[in-house]
């Protein structure tokens, strides 16, 4: 008992410790039902280090107690507890540049992820005070400096001598990076002159390009655009002559194959290149500003560089290193180094072959002829420019066209359109994938359209893409993929925590059990079954092959710890399979994370591993029977629940409902009254369900006494909500469709007898007897009724429903009228409906 | 006699009835030329005030009877007159007593009381049209297609002079004739020259110009009048004419010449390094400024200094706030500071291209035909305050077509040519405006993506049909399929030729440095608000286009004006002058501009703090992203909230909150007893108060003081027995006179 007890405060003691470091982020969890202690990596600052170096780093969060140690994606990045929350972590040399997702482990698991950046130059910190150019920190060039704005009004500024002609890059990453920030960098002459800024270039992180007018000394100010701040506003500045690629052409190459590739991107060339300014004519003078305006939408034609080099994609795909957002989950793609560039670009793959747009293909008349299945790879560079291809396909051809744009880091909005052979007559416009499976946990909409097209005849048919959102400007950043192909299923998937007020880890209770969400994105037709497995999980850990049923996007994911699994933190290794086409094809299952709660827009990204750790001893286990069950269409599911409790004492009720349940299976709610461990829920299963495997879950919400009554004598204890066990059914085809009669009464007087009428239609070849009889998880309880077979050609009929004179009042939870089919007098088909019908005196 | 042959005819019955009144009230002349209602009733209707906006003309009419105003939709009116009301308003039988005779004649009630009189021409001429089976506008009916005032204009003396106008009216079939007495007049100056019903006008005796409106049915013609001013001097505006190479000077004496006005005396050095600088910068001169400027004895000092003042970042930060106020970047409606990041990015983006001198044609055109995110495509951010139809037509027309077409959005513009067709076919432009994405702060949608959507249309109210896209009195676009509308109407409006977008952006700057735009209000264009001096205008104009649209050369070219360089003090010439730019009109500084510059003379910045977050010390008014950023001053001196394209929403008026303010405004106080401000460092200087007094008025007024004011000031100082208080009091009153309150 007074285990349990402790167990409690320790619980409620980590909610405070988590209101107070989140404050308001967290004051709507708080408020509502007790969570289990979710350890979160708020900050991790300095956000990165060089490799083949050390980093003193200090972290902040919540419910990060007895924080031990720090994980990296990338395991050979190690850190080693130094005083309070600062460790040090010490990054390989040969560790590649890149972002790397960071957890803190500790007593309550392991935290949510942080990025972590390992770059190729010399690093600096930000030290206050700073806010004035006369006391700005002197740094060299090609460095980088993490810096912080600690408060509302902060303004970092930093000083650097640069020599005439350099081409000088300076760029700060802060949203990429995971932080608050939305940075502004203003670059100004010793004179204390504004020669540039630049409030957002990749997304909302700016960077300024120029080339140096005069040597001297020159100030760059990095601040909020609002004048936000505090521990969340980090950021990365870099001031850099060296390479950086911002896209490639093509955007996409094949799998398998040695591509030539053009890099784009900035101090690509030895020289510095032919510059225009924005929206000026070419130059090549210094003073430039390359194609990063102050003012308009500069036109960035002649602002990069341009090298060629043969690529090979890696097979397996290597995506180490990149951080990408949740909507990207759906690109095929690898990290793309160029050296000695400092960051990753991805490089997207695809498995058919590649075409790259030709330079004269903006109208009808001069459509580029593409042959499918091909992957296009184009420029939108003007705003209002259109690039048409004409394809030739038959009648009752299934094509899918998809494009991609805002996915593969391109500034564009597509515009997809299938026209007639003259591009007189729209046949299809796909409009943007706006399906968000991940809500606002992990959102997976996105602007690039994509959709399925039946050729309505034999012919040339035309495809128009263009920009929604070029406006005036030129810019060569505007790549795009188009993918053309029949339809050839496929499918996606990633996990993401249930939590939807925080970001959190994968933390299972000794004894308990913790839940993913796993999502599918079903491509190109894809319906049927997806089955999912955790494979080489370590000891003490356990987690059923779950599976995501036919046309179903998403299924619950869930671990168990045996009571006596040692502490452990381990990297999950998740698979799908799926058949498709008679071949059975597995798919990696990739991580997902919320980045900040309490954001007006959601956002979510992709994490670089699926970390599971153990955390305390789980106060309850709810366990679920069957597991696994074979039910008909048009059935009842009965699951039978048992709550185990590992220490005795007086027991609340508790509320019982699905979790994950197929979108067509109606939700249930039962309660187990206080007092008891066991109880039932049932649900019905339609018949608009398609046949197959489906797995969902149980939650249970109860409270949890108070060791000690508090003060006011309060006796209300901590609500707590756990999962049961994973429970597959496997939906065959109805054979008995049961339909009960609408004017049935809904009530019935104690001592009253009714007439049950319903019909049973026998479905799909099935010719045996039915047997109708009334029903209930358990017995029936108050009502007698005599069951009534149906033979031959007679599909319906009556029960005589008698309440008993001592029937208990009210409504006997899930009873249910009950069909069973009979062949060769053996039950095997089952059909079911729920009875309203309530006792009354 | 009426009453007589009333009772008689009512005796006779009705068939005679019709006999003995149009036998009593025809004349010759009107039985030869039959009544239309087109060109008759109609014009008469408008002529009487009866479709006026205050009567029937207005949206629900008057009393169940509702005419178009100004009779713009004849067809309707002809159905309300005749049909509706079960036709009770036309008695054919007896014309002369159907209810619309009756009403206008006031022999029965009516609560626009006696319109004619009976017997009149005008009572005649609706008798006879009834009488004639109150047709409606045949297919066939000549259309009345323009009319004439003669004399066109007129150069009046000084003194009350009168002159008759003529007014004829010319019809599809080529007849005409005098409609003098059936039009309808109005000036647009009635300080200057006023005119009756009958056409005549009359000068009051004061100097200026003046337009008188003339409308007779749909169309409008302009008599433009000109009354000399007094000269009393020898003007030396010829000798302008003779010498100087700049065309707008040339201009401008040429318009003093005309008008025999006498341009005040240029101003002094002093007066203009302050002027300029907060005309230019929003910023007053330092002491140092000043000082250099007197000092600099190179030549074209004064086109230097205009330089230098464009170079500065203060001259970007206040067009950026002028151009902020007309674009609407408006923060208040949220409930959050989640929003700030827009108006904020919005606001950078208007100040970096008004640094980068970004051309005026393109700056507009990146707004019009803004695409894509609102979180990070700033000047995608106007389409989040301007979203609605009317929103479109009226920011556009307004800002950067200086015309004002909200009345067409019900009705046809009653002075001017636009209709409701032109009204809903500049709308269509702005049909395929998109939005997705984005969120809602307090419901109002903020980080939306802008882009041009597959449909959209706009449908004309009262027709039905489906409008093309069409600009102000330019021709339908030709658009393909994926074409977006704004693109055309961007080319159309910013093509050189284009009527209205270089002269409203020269109008708007003139307007901004000499207090009045050579159209008045500078977003107010029409043929019946003419420009008070139209070569002047199309020269601006034309140098602007020439020049690419160069903003900041528009401003070298009116700073470096004549006009500019005046003295704010009048002559006996021209002191009633408004119009005419003779002397420089003395202007209070805007509540941002005043704000900083007690800011800066009282070395004492303000400290703005708003919701998202705290601005750094010394961000300046002039510099907020939006007008929701707290300050109680700013709003009491006349802060817009941006809720229209319209500059008149700055307020420049005195208020007593004003006064209050100057007295009491916390504020202030803190200003003047701030612990590091210039009052306390004058307090603790040492100094003798006479070197202190000499900084202070320079600091203030870009002047040294007048003997006398030294004198008080010192008097004043050495009384006090608190040196501090001393000083506070003596800044504090300082700080509150018009010459530190206005631009003079």
């Amino acid at each position: 008992m007074s285990g349990f007890t402790t167990g409690i405060d320790a619980r409620r003691i980590a909610a405070l410790c988590l209101s107070v470091s989140l404050g308001a982020v967290v004051g709507a969890a708080s408020a509502g039902r007790a969570e289990p202690p979710n350890p979160v990596l708020n900050t991790l600052f300095p956000p990165g280090g060089r490799a083949g170096t050390s980093v003193d780093v200090a972290i902040d969060g919540g419910a990060l107690d007895g924080t031990a140690t720090l994980r990296f994606s990338d395991p050979s990045i190690v850190a080693t507890k130094g005083e309070g929350s600062r460790f040090t972590v010490t990054i390989p040399a040969q560790t590649p540049p890149g972002t790397y997702d960071v957890r803190a482990v500790g007593i309550n698991g392991a935290s949510s992820p942080r990025s972590f950046v390992v770059g190729s130059r010399p690093e600096e910190l930000e030290t206050e005070p700073n806010d004035q150019i006369g006391s700005a920190a002197h740094l060299p060039l090609d460095v980088v400096v993490n810096g912080r704005i600690d408060k509302p009004g902060d303004v970092d500024c930093f000083r650097f001598s640069a020599t005439a002609g350099q081409r000088i890059v300076l760029e700060c990453r802060a949203e990429r990076i995971d932080s608050q920030l939305r940075g502004v960098i203003e670059v100004n002459d010793a004179l204390g002159n504004r020669l540039a800024a630049n409030r957002g270039y990749t997304g909302i992180d700016p960077l300024v390009d120029f080339i140096v007018p005069v040597d001297g000394e020159y100030t760059v100010k990095v601040f909020d655009l609002t004048y936000a701040g505090g521990g969340a506003h980090f950021y990365r500045l870099e001031i850099d002559t060296g390479p950086r690629v911002e896209f490639t052409v093509p955007a996409v190459i094949e799998r398998g194959k040695t591509t030539r590739v053009a890099l784009f991107g900035r101090n690509l060339l030895a020289r510095p290149a032919i510059v225009r300014q924005a929206g000026g004519e070419a130059s090549g003078s210094v003073g430039d500003f390359l194609g990063v305006s102050t003012a308009t939408n500069s036109d960035l034609d002649g602002a990069f560089d341009r090298i060629d080099v043969d690529i090979t994609p890696p097979d397996p795909l290597d995506r180490n290193g990149l951080r990408l957002r949740a909507a990207q989950w759906s690109v095929d793609g690898f990290a793309f180094r160029h050296y000695p560039g400092n960051t990753p670009l991805m490089l997207s793959v695809t498995d058919v072959p590649v075409v790259l747009d030709s330079a004269a293909n903006h109208s009808p008349g001069s459509a580029q002829e593409v042959a499918f299945p091909c992957e296009v790879s184009g420029q939108l560079t003007s705003g209002d420019e259109q690039d048409w291809y004409a394809v030739r396909a038959s009648r009752g051809d299934v094509l899918w066209l998809e494009a991609f744009g805002e996915r593969i880091d391109s500034p564009v909005d597509l515009d997809l359109v299938v026209l007639n052979a003259s591009g007189e007559r729209e046949l299809a416009h796909f409009a943007d994938c706006l399906e968000n499976l991940g809500g606002y946990r992990f959102p997976t909409n996105h602007l690039d359209s994509a959709g399925r097209w039946v050729a309505p005849a034999d012919g040339r048919f035309l495809i128009m893409l263009r920009n929604l959102t070029g406006g005036l400007s030129h810019d060569p950043r505007r790549v795009y993929r188009l993918s053309i192909r029949r339809e050839e299923p496929d499918f996606q998937l990633a996990v993401v925590s249930r939590r939807a007020d925080q970001p959190a880890g994968l933390n299972v209770g000794r004894g308990g059990r913790a839940v993913l969400d796993v999502l599918a994105l079903r491509r190109r037709g894809m319906t049927g079954p997806i089955r999912v497995t955790a494979e080489n999980l370590p000891g003490g850990i356990e987690c059923p092959e779950i599976w995501i049923g036919p046309g179903v996007d998403r299924a619950p994911l869930i671990f168990s710890a045996v009571r006596e699994c040692p502490s452990l933190t381990c990297n999950l290794t998740l698979v799908g399979h799926a058949d498709l086409g008679g071949t059975e094809v597995t798919r990696a299952v990739c991580g997902g994370t919320m980045i900040w709660p309490g954001q007006p827009m959601p956002s979510g990204r992709l994490t670089g591993d699926v970390c599971l750790a153990t955390g305390p001893e789980a106060p309850l286990l709810l366990t679920a029977f069957p597991s696994e069950a074979a039910v008909d269409q048009e059935s009842v599911l009965d699951v039978a629940v048992e709550i185990e409790r590992p220490i005795e004492g007086p027991t609340a009720a508790v509320d019982l409902t699905g979790v994950d349940l197929p979108e067509l299976v109606a939700n249930e709610v039962a309660t187990i009254p206080a007092g008891q461990n066991k109880g039932w829920i049932s649900f019905h299963v339609p018949a608009s369900l398609l046949p197959g495997p489906y797995t969902f879950a149980l939650q249970a919400e109860t409270v949890l006494p108070q060791a000690t009554p508090s003060p006011g004598g309060n006796q209300s204890g901590m609500p707590v909500a756990l999962v049961s066990n994973p429970i597959t059914i496997h939906v065959a085809e109805a054979r008995i469709g049961l339909e009960i009669d609408p004017r049935v009464p809904k009530r019935i007087a104690r001592g009253q007898i009714i007439q049950l009428r319903f019909a049973a239609q026998r479905k799909h070849g099935f010719i045996g007897k039915i047997h109708v009889e009334m029903a209930a998880p358990g017995v029936v309880v108050g009502l007698r009724s005599r069951g009534v077979t149906l033979v031959g050609q007679s599909d319906s009929g009556s029960l005589q429903v008698i309440a008993n004179d001592d029937a208990p009042l009210g409504r006997q939870p899930f009873l249910r009228l009950q069909a069973v089919g009979t062949v060769e007098d053996k039950p095997v088909y089952r059909a079911a409906r729920f009875v309203e019908l309530e006792i009354t005196e | 006699m009426t009453q007589f042959v009333l009772a008689t005819c009512r005796l006779a019955g009705l068939g005679r009835i019709a006999v003995c009144v149009s036998a009593f009230l025809a004349t010759p002349a009107a039985t030869a030329n039959a009544d239309e209602f087109l060109s008759d009733v109609v014009p008469l209707l408008t002529r009487l005030g009866c479709n006026s906006g205050g009567c029937h003309g207005k949206a629900t009419g008057q009393n169940g009877f509702k005419l178009s105003l100004l009779g713009f939709e004849p067809d309707l009116d002809y159905q309300a007159i005749v049909k509706e009301s079960r036709g009770r308003r036309i008695f054919p039988a007896a014309p002369e007593r159907s209810l619309l005779v009756l009403k206008a004649t006031g022999a029965v009630p009516h609560g626009g009381g006696r319109r004619i009189e009976f017997g009149s021409d005008d009572c005649q001429t609706l008798v006879r049209w009834i009488d004639q089976g109150a047709r409606p506008a045949a297919a066939d009916e000549r259309v009345l297609e323009r009319i004439t005032v003669v004399p066109e204009r007129r150069a009046f003396d000084p003194g009350e002079v009168q002159q008759p106008l003529t007014i004829s009216a010319f019809f599809s079939d080529g007849t005409n004739r005098d409609v003098t007495r059936r039009a309808v007049y109005l000036s647009n100056e009635p300080e200057i020259a006023e005119v009756d019903d009958d056409g005549v006008v009359s000068t009051k005796g004061r100097g200026g110009q003046f337009a008188v409106m003339v409308r007779y049915g749909d169309q409008i013609e302009v008599f433009h009048g000109t009354v000399m001013f007094k000269r009393a001097i020898r003007s030396s505006s010829q000798q302008v004419v003779a010498t100087d190479p700049s065309p707008f000077d040339r201009h401008l004496a040429a318009q003093w010449e005309r008008l025999a006005l006498e341009p005040s005396a240029e101003a002094s050095g002093e007066e203009f390094i302050r002027r300029a600088t907060l005309d230019i910068c929003g910023t007053l001169p330092t002491v140092e400024e000043v000082t250099a400027y007197q000092t600099d004895v190179q030549p074209n000092k004064r086109a230097r200094l205009i330089d230098r003042l464009l170079s500065r970042p203060e001259y970007a930060s206040y067009f950026a706030l002028k151009w902020a106020d007309i674009l609407q970047n408006r923060g208040r409606g949220y409930s959050t500071g989640r929003q700030r990041a827009g108006t904020t990015l919005f606001a950078d983006w208007i100040r970096d291209c008004i640094a980068a001198n970004v051309p005026y044609d393109r700056f507009v055109s990146e707004i019009l035909t803004a695409v894509g995110s609102q979180e990070t495509n700033p000047p995608a951010v106007w389409y989040r305050t301007v979203r609605t139809t009317e929103n479109y037509v009226e920011s556009v027309s307004q800002a950067f077509l200086g015309v004002r077409v909200q009345c067409a959005q019900c009705h046809h513009h009653p002075a001017e040519r636009w209709s409701q067709a032109d009204y809903f076919a500049l709308a269509a432009i702005f049909a395929r405006v998109g939005r997705k994405g984005g969120f809602a702060d307090a419901e109002v949608p903020t980080n939306e993506i802008i882009y041009l959507a597959d449909e959209g249309q706009v449908v004309h109210p009262r027709t039905g049909q489906v409008v093309q896209p069409r600009p102000l009195g330019g021709p339908d676009f030709e658009l393909n399929r994926y074409d977006d509308p704004r693109r055309k109407l961007a080319e159309w409006m910013t093509a050189p030729e284009n009527p209205f977008f270089a002269r409203t952006m020269v109008n708007r700057m003139w307007g901004h440095f000499l207090g009045r735009g050579i159209i008045h209000p500078i977003d107010d264009a029409r043929s019946t608000n003419p420009p008070s001096n139209p070569d002047l205008l199309d020269a601006l104009a034309r140098d602007f286009v020439a020049s690419g649209f160069d903003v900041k050369h528009l401003v070298r070219s009116i700073c470096n004006s004549r006009a500019y360089c005046l003295s704010s003090a009048p002559n006996e010439t021209n002191r009633d002058d408004v119009q005419n730019f003779a002397s420089f009109h003395p202007r209070r500084l805007p509540a941002e501009v005043l704000l900083d510059a007690m800011s800066q003379v009282l070395d004492a910045p303000t400290t703005f703090s708003a919701v998202a977050g705290t601005f750094p010390a010394g961000t300046r008014a002039i510099d907020l992203p939006d007008e929701a950023v707290p300050s109680q001053f700013l709003d009491v001196f006349g802060r817009p909230n941006r809720s229209s394209a319209c500059e008149c929403e700055r307020v420049d008026s005195p208020a007593l909150g004003q006064a209050l303010a100057l007295v009491s405004s916390s504020e202030l106080q803190e200003k003047l007893m701030a612990e590091n401000g210039y009052v306390h460092k004058l307090a603790k200087n040492g100094r003798a108060h006479a070197d202190n007094v000499q900084e202070l008025f320079v600091r203030l007024f870009a002047r040294p003081p007048r003997i006398e004011e030294l004198n008080t000031a010192c008097r004043f100082l050495e009384a006090a027995p608190d040196r501090s208080e001393a000083y506070q009091s003596l800044v504090w009153s300082l700080v509150a006179t018009s010459e530190f309150l206005f631009n003079h």
